[in-house]
């Protein structure tokens, strides 16, 4: 369970947006695990497994969210669809730009995906994260194909203002 | 650069920041919650479990006992009826025969309601559902929405 935790709580914690929802999930993933113990001890592909549950009833919980929620959470503003909030919110990348930069700046990139709107950050997390086809994630969110597109090159914009607020950008990525 | 070119360069960029982070950390007390959760999953009796997870026997039981109370209720009605000039005590006739009465009322008062003051009442239904649902919406964007962007 050790070997996996990290990885299971990571898909959990990125599709969710929530960190107590992901251990709740992760919890449930382990005890599946442990229900098809027989079978998953000697698999070789126990970690995919693993994965794979974890994305699914973190699919579950997101897309049961978000239709409870559509009509509040995504009467988004204009600023919202910037990902406006975030920025206000960020030290400036001198304050970041230390020693320990490696881990923090993980975070920041973490929190910086986490502003997005959900309706752009769950597509970007599936596409870029889970490997997921648009196709399928058109299916998953039960969205069309063109607002899956525009969700997630929106959702790219956004993190990329977001990341060169914090000093990520294009060229310093290609260099490293 | 066309447009197809930047996507490309933006999706590119993305793909291999998002790539290169490092998977988080779980909590510290995740084992200790899944071991005590399955630990107490143990300890449960059977019928504290899903159906899929009782015993064969108990299952059959269940559908047996379920088909024969839906028997009962499809044909106890009549029979009381048929006992009511039999064997039932005063007591229970004069019930049954409250309850005929009752019905008898019930369903002559709804058929002396014209027709507008159903639509009216529903109407009104309607705008305090509609009323009490925007005001649920109104209090999670201003309360909760904002608590939990806010502790983002």
């Amino acid at each position: 369970m050790r070997a996996h935790q990290n990885l299971v709580f990571s898909s959990a914690v990125r599709i969710t947006g929530n960190a107590a929802q992901a251990e709740d999930i992760a919890q449930e993933v382990f005890i599946k695990a442990y229900e098809h113990f027989d079978n998953l001890r000697t698999s070789e592909t126990a970690g995919g497994w693993l994965r794979t549950v974890a994305r699914n009833l973190s699919l579950n919980y997101a897309t049961r969210h978000r239709r409870r929620w559509r009509l509040f959470s995504e009467m988004a503003t204009g600023e919202e669809d910037e990902g406006g909030d975030f920025q206000d919110g960020l030290p400036s990348p001198e304050v970041t730009a230390d020693g320990t930069l490696g881990a923090q700046r993980s975070v920041l990139i973490e929190e910086a995906l986490r502003s997005l709107p959900e309706h752009q950050r769950l597509p970007l997390v599936l596409y870029h994260f889970e490997e997921m086809p648009y196709e399928e994630i058109a299916a998953q969110l039960k969205i069309s194909l063109a607002k899956v597109k525009v969700d997630i090159h929106r959702g790219r914009a956004a993190l990329a203002k977001a990341l060169e607020r914090i000093g990520v950008t294009a060229d310093e990525v290609a260099q490293a | 650069m066309t447009d197809l070119d930047q996507e490309k360069s933006l999706e590119r960029f993305v793909d291999r920041v998002l790539r290169e982070q490092p998977l988080q950390s779980a909590p510290s007390s995740l084992a200790a919650r899944v071991l005590a959760e399955i630990e107490q999953r143990e300890a449960r009796a059977w019928w504290q479990m899903g159906f899929q997870a009782w015993p064969p026997a108990a299952r059959i039981a269940f559908w047996i006992a379920s088909l024969a109370l839906i028997a009962f209720a499809v044909e106890a009605p009549e029979w009381m009826l048929t006992a009511v000039d039999l064997e039932m005590p005063m007591s229970v006739s004069r019930g049954l025969a409250l309850w005929q009465a009752l019905m008898t009322i019930g369903s002559s008062i709804s058929n002396s309601i014209p027709a507008q003051w159903t639509y009216a009442v529903l109407g009104v239904i309607a705008v305090m559902y509609a009323t009490c649902f925007g005001a649920g919406a109104a209090a999670y964007r201003a309360l909760l929405d904002n608590r939990q962007r806010l502790a983002r």
